[in-house]
């Protein structure tokens, strides 16, 4: 895997963009063992539409996981520091999600290279699903 | 607010062996292509084991006997919450082999839209077996009192 040379970026960039999808029932129930999350609202029909959805939505975290990959893709793991997201709106079956990340600011720090990084995913329709934003330390 | 005497309140610690089967599995589900995730071989190049993906705390959150034990002591009931946001810290890398512990407390609960939405904010510290704390976690829950 390539990654990101931190000499060499600024303030504004973007890291490569991820398209996932589209996000089938059958992910859910995959990802639903894989993480132990058997919330019924991501893999029971009836019981979504009992509690006013119209089906099942994604687990946030699946799509948490997804968005993860533009910074693990691109950057050490061991110089994340920091990633915390809020889920904007549901992510449904069928959805295209297209994964983002900017550099929003660096910093040259005692501790190595501060980067914070801006992160989003849209669906198809250009429907923010979630946003969220990571600290990354380069040593 | 449901439960609001619930602030601060801890929850017992929970043990959590990390093996290679829920590091490759969970990964896999979430569409990792990073060998690291997958290949001892490679993995072990640099490091002890396979290492474990960003979200994996999520796993370890899960997979024990009652995930929702403090969902249920609010008085809230499953089918009217929502994952409205989720932070991680991390300390120190986590591998198969790990035993992870897992300590958690009720940390905030307000409301927002007067009442309409309630959130719960959940923290847990997790350390290894050479207690080490190796990532702490936020989790935020929005409950629909509206519906």
């Amino acid at each position: 895997m390539r990654l990101l040379n931190t000499n060499n970026i600024k303030v504004g960039d973007k890291l490569p963009e991820l398209v996932i999808g589209p996000i089938s029932r059958n992910s859910l129930t995959i990802y639903a063992d894989a993480s132990g999350d058997h919330n019924p609202i991501h893999i029971d029909q009836g019981f979504a539409r009992q509690v006013g959805l119209p089906d099942v939505i994604a687990h946030g975290m699946l799509v948490m996981s997804y968005l993860g990959q533009v910074l693990t893709n691109n950057i050490d793991q061991s110089s994340v520091k920091e990633y915390e997201v809020k889920f904007s709106s549901m992510t449904n079956i069928g959805d295209v999600l297209t994964c983002n990340g900017t550099i929003t600011h660096m910093d040259q720090t005692e501790m190595g290279k501060l980067l914070k990084i801006e992160l989003k995913v849209l669906d198809q329709d250009n429907d923010e699903k979630l946003i969220g934003e990571s600290t990354i330390m380069v040593s | 607010m449901l439960g609001s005497s619930l602030l601060n309140k801890n929850y017992p610690a929970v043990v959590f062996h990390v093996t290679k089967h829920q590091i490759k599995s969970f990964s896999e589900a979430t569409g990792q292509t990073d060998p690291l995730y997958f290949n001892e071989n490679i993995s072990k190049k640099k490091r002890p084991s396979l290492l474990a993906p960003l979200t994996f705390l999520t796993v370890i959150d899960h997979k024990q006997k009652k995930p929702y034990q403090y969902i249920i002591d609010l008085g809230m009931d499953l089918g009217r919450i929502l994952h409205a946001g989720q932070k991680y810290m991390y300390h120190h890398p986590i591998y198969s082999g790990d035993v992870i512990t897992k300590r958690g407390k009720i940390s905030n609960i307000y409301e927002k839209n007067n009442g309409d939405l309630q959130f719960v904010e959940f923290k847990s510290y997790y350390t290894n077996q050479r207690d080490i704390m190796v990532a702490e976690s936020l989790a935020i829950i929005a409950y629909r009192n509206n519906i």
